[in-house]
């Protein structure tokens, strides 16, 4: 896969549009899927898919063969979504007004007990606590495995920025899980804040 | 009432790296006996398996066929804006060499009815060059031979092997501060 992969890459870095074509097949799904998870809707994660590639293509002959292809790609991905983000507030969609999506055919976890349209809800309400360079490392450390120093490439940011960033938004979402328990658990944890936060 | 410092073991919590065998026995005792920090536990391990349980979403079909339709439809828009650019650059070019072909006819017309004087001024002021340096050229000649009649020739023996040395070191200097660095 790789060898082959660096034979397309190299004819694309040629000018070669078929093979430019065959690595924008091979990588649609984590790119659409990355878009999405930062945009949260399924017409600007398209939108901002085709412009990542177009992106991409554009800029094929600065891509130094010494680093991962999938992270420089979601590296333009990622920036370009923040850029959006950044550039307009997000309104939030729900599920129901969402457009056709597939879904990829993988069996979902054995621990998960939530069906499939519950388990997006969960997480898109999961990464809206969070900013959007947070959403990014978020989402490149849980969906595609990338090493803090990876993310750190991708994101422009240090090694230690991306481990402060990261442990601020796990602790955003397990604060959000928290508070969409019952009542008692939150009025729980509230209480032991207020006595604990003296020791701090 | 008990207060606990848990500022550590929250960080350890979310860390997302394995502790060491003491980092995680101490986790476990302050967890026994912190509610926060086991109920935060709890839900990072909820918010760790729907995040990690969550499928990678795919675009509709036919995304690749959209994204060729795409890419031709800015191929030709950058094509036609170049195009636009190209075409405004030679219409500046033409217009400019124009303004300026029309300001020397202006300023130069009517020299070129007469164009006697400006032929003899030429003329003067090429000889007056010649001159002037042929006259240059005759006082430096004259200088160096003396200094060269001056100068016994052991004396112009050292000064060669000086300058030949100063050279070679300027050489070696530039060869060193322009060629490629390799780093570790």
């Amino acid at each position: 896969m790789q060898d082959n992969e660096s034979v397309w890459l190299v004819r694309a870095q040629r000018g070669d549009a078929e093979a430019f074509s065959w690595l924008v097949e091979t990588y649609q799904r984590p790119v659409y899927n990355l878009c999405y998870r930062m945009l949260n809707n399924a017409n600007d994660a398209e939108d901002a898919a085709q412009e990542t590639f177009l992106r991409a293509y554009q800029a094929i002959n600065k891509y130094d063969q010494s680093r991962p292809f999938p992270t420089w790609l979601l590296s333009i991905a990622a920036h370009y979504c923040i850029d959006q983000m950044r550039k307009r507030r997000m309104t939030v969609v729900s599920m129901e007004e969402m457009p056709y999506l597939e879904i990829s055919d993988q069996a979902p976890g054995p621990e998960s007990t939530l069906s499939r349209k519950q388990e997006q809800e969960v997480v898109r309400r999961l990464l809206g606590t969070l900013s959007p360079t947070d959403r990014a490392a978020v989402v490149m450390y849980y969906w595609y495995d990338f090493s803090y120093e990876e993310i750190g490439n991708a994101l422009s940011l240090s090694l230690s920025a991306v481990k402060s960033r990261l442990h601020r938004a796990r602790l955003g979402m397990a604060q959000d899980w928290i508070d969409q328990q019952p009542k008692a658990g939150t009025s729980e944890r509230k209480q032991h804040d207020e006595i604990q936060s003296p020791a701090f | 009432m008990m207060k606990f410092n848990h500022q550590p073991f929250e960080e350890w919590l979310l860390s997302g790296e394995t502790l060491a065998p003491e980092e995680t026995q101490s986790l476990q005792e302050h967890l026994g006996v912190c509610e926060a920090c086991r109920s935060l536990a709890g839900a990072f391990q909820q918010v760790e398996t729907a995040l990690r349980n969550a499928q990678q979403l795919a675009p509709a079909p036919g995304f690749v066929s959209r994204w060729q339709a795409r890419q031709a439809r800015q191929a030709a828009r950058q094509l036609k804006q170049h195009r636009r650019q190209t075409l405004w650059s030679m219409l500046f070019s033409i217009g400019g060499a124009m303004a300026i072909f029309t300001i020397l006819v202006v300023v130069f017309l009517p020299l070129l009815r007469s164009p006697m004087p400006i032929l003899l001024a030429l003329t003067y002021e090429l000889v007056t060059a010649v001159t002037f340096t042929s006259e240059i050229g005759g006082a430096l000649f004259t200088v160096l031979r003396t200094i060269v009649e001056l100068i016994p020739p052991v004396q112009w023996a050292a000064i060669l092997v000086a300058f030949t040395s100063l050279g070679a070191v300027w050489v070696v200097a530039m060869h060193r501060l322009t060629r490629r660095r390799v780093l570790a």
